[in-house]
């Protein structure tokens, strides 16, 4: 922690402001009470005040070296009435003999130090306690405040690191089979096959680079899934069907980047599962009412009742991920009908600063 | 010359395997198949010294195809990424490649599995892993059965009940019963605790496709099915009932 004053323009002027304020009421306090000359009062008052100024910024190492956390109070009370005493101490005689030097004021200071001696312990105990005082605060707000952006730290990085879990991983099936994929296609299809090594590159670039929980806009995110999807089609050739239904009202939707892949991919997993011949995947995507709400629904063997929404730990994890960014339970919604399994996801469009990303 | 199929349900794999094999004059690929069903039916009709599988095919997957052939030829297995897969393949000395593979790779496996097929018991590897798969495979969700030259995926969901009988079982369903060579202990731990019961030593029942339970005469118990046929319930298997319906 720093000096409060020393390292702080505008306190030093509020500081200077102080020290005079008060040694005004002290030359007004002996020129009145004590009918002092005004040559004596000045000269006492500034004297003394700026002892204090200087010893008041040293002040501040006797309590930032005994805070009150860190210290019995007892300790703290002997300490600081000590320093107190030192203090009240070189000020006074520091002051006496000095101004004993000064040619006018000779005997008549001599008398009038004598007699406001109570006083001025009394003023300057208070003073004391004062600086004491200011420099506690300060120090109690600054740990404070580091309490708070610490736990505010800490909260960010246990929320980073939950999202960074939940992030779906590259699936090493997916990666290899495509490569095998682009192995083949160098046989009677280079240019394909040169193809599909851009867009895997892409894809695997898009999945590393993008850090969990940051927002896209949609169409950015929907690109990537098409480059997905279009590597997909060369490994299953015709039995995969996708039909694309997206509203162009979308444009500026925002969503967290990678939460469509895992859904789609799942989709595409159950989809072929358990079809000999062709299955269809269908995504749709609309935008109303501040939310985007984007379904992906696949076919699935109907004699399997309940299977898919069981065995679904990548949509556990999406759920999940939407609960920690949006705060909401229900943004996620699994439904099976009629042969198809379907995956509804809303995403909020209004930002936490307010600002509303959805165009009508 | 050795006869091979290939079974992969990706046509780009199968692309690649043909063109590389195309290139060693010792194999000849005899058939294609995208999937389990019509690999059992050509290794069956064909019956090949050699079959370059597939693990991941839709809903047979090459485990299982191979649970329902009589007889066992060598197997090279593909896959693109199954550590488990892998660890048995070791453990069994078979044979297998990663997808994607080198020509110099596919070589190797192929002149080993070559050097084995002329052994008695070349197979033997294979053998085990299939039967260790089987058994390694906690709860089951479907089973198949071969029956004719046809092959039938029977979910769990379709069972009405199980009836023991010698070395088999019969496993009733919606559209008829087919004997599956499989014990009743088999079945009363891979099937889902939660959807069945042995109810009986003889019978394994679906829960939900009981209607009834009642009392038949002091302390014996049968139960009603939906479709109005009765079983007989042990006094074993009326605590298990019990157990769980929870009443």
């Amino acid at each position: 922690m720093n000096h409060p004053i020393a390292d702080n323009r505008h306190l030093q002027i509020l500081y200077g402001l102080f020290w005079s304020l008060l040694a005004l009421m002290q030359g007004m306090f002996l020129y009145h009470f004590y009918q002092t000359s005004p040559w004596l009062a000045a000269a006492d008052a500034s004297v003394y005040m700026l002892f204090y100024a200087i010893l008041g910024l040293g002040l501040w190492y006797a309590v930032r070296f005994n805070e009150v956390e860190k210290n019995d109070i007892g300790n703290l009370i002997i300490t600081h009435l000590i320093t107190a005493s030192v203090t009240l101490t070189v000020v006074l005689l520091a002051g006496y003999y000095l101004l004993q030097l000064m040619p006018p004021v000779g005997d008549e200071y001599n008398a009038i130090f004598f007699k406001t001696l109570f006083w001025r312990v009394l003023a300057g105990l208070f003073i004391y306690m004062l600086l004491i005082l200011f420099y506690y605060l300060y120090v109690y707000y600054n740990n404070f405040m580091e309490k708070i952006t610490a736990e505010a730290d800490l909260k960010f990085s246990a929320r980073t690191a939950e999202l960074n879990a939940l992030k779906n991983q590259i699936n090493p099936h997916f990666l290899f089979n495509s490569l095998n994929s682009i192995s083949a296609l160098t046989v009677n299809d280079p240019d394909k096959a040169r193809d599909m090594i851009a867009k895997l590159s892409d894809f695997l670039r898009f999945s590393i680079s993008e850090k969990a929980g940051e927002m896209r806009r949609f169409p950015e995110e929907m690109e990537n899934m098409v480059k997905y999807l279009d590597i997909e089609r060369v490994r299953f050739g015709n039995r995969l069907q996708v039909v694309q239904d997206i509203s162009p009202n979308c444009e500026n939707a925002m969503l967290p980047s990678l939460i469509l892949q895992p859904v789609l991919e799942n989709a595409l997993k159950y989809g072929l599962k358990d079809a000999l011949g062709k299955t269809k995947v269908r995504i749709m995507a609309e935008c109303f009412h501040g939310f985007l709400k984007i379904q992906i629904e696949n076919d699935f063997h109907t004699k399997q009742k309940k299977k898919q929404a069981g065995e679904g730990i990548g949509l556990q994890n999406i759920s999940e991920r939407m609960k920690l960014i949006y705060g909401r339970s229900d943004l996620v919604v699994i439904k099976n009908e009629n042969g198809k399994f379907i995956v509804t996801l809303s995403f909020p469009q209004k930002t936490l600063n307010g600002e509303s990303n959805n165009h009508r | 010359m050795v006869r091979a199929i290939i079974i992969d349900d990706e046509p780009p794999a199968r692309l690649l395997l043909r063109k590389y094999l195309e290139g060693l004059e010792d194999v000849q690929i005899v058939d294609e198949c995208e999937n389990g069903f019509e690999g059992v039916k050509a290794i069956n009709e064909l019956k090949p010294e050699l079959v370059f599988l597939d693990i991941e095919m839709p809903r047979l997957n090459g485990f299982e195809m191979l649970e329902l052939l009589d007889e066992l030829p060598m197997v090279i297995f593909i896959t693109a990424y199954d550590q488990y897969a892998v660890k048995a393949f070791e453990r069994h000395a078979v044979d297998y490649l990663l997808k994607p593979f080198t020509k110099e790779r596919l070589r190797e496996a192929v002149d080993r599995a070559k050097t084995m097929a002329g052994k008695p018991d070349g197979a033997r590897g294979v053998k085990k892993l299939v039967k260790e798969q089987q058994d390694k495979q906690d709860i089951i969700e479907r089973i198949a059965i071969k029956t004719g030259t046809k092959i039938r995926i029977i979910y769990t969901e379709e069972i009405h009940y199980i009836e023991a009988q010698d070395d088999y079982v019969m496993i009733y369903t919606d559209d008829g019963k087919y004997l599956k060579q499989k014990t009743m202990k088999y079945f009363e731990t891979h099937l889902p605790a939660s959807s069945f019961v042995r109810i009986h030593r003889s019978y394994i029942a679906r829960i939900d496709f009981i209607d009834q339970i009642e009392l038949y005469e002091k302390d014996a118990y049968i139960v009603k099915l939906r479709n109005g046929q009765t079983l007989p319930v042990s006094k074993s298997g009326y605590l298990r009932l019990r157990d769980a319906l929870r009443f």
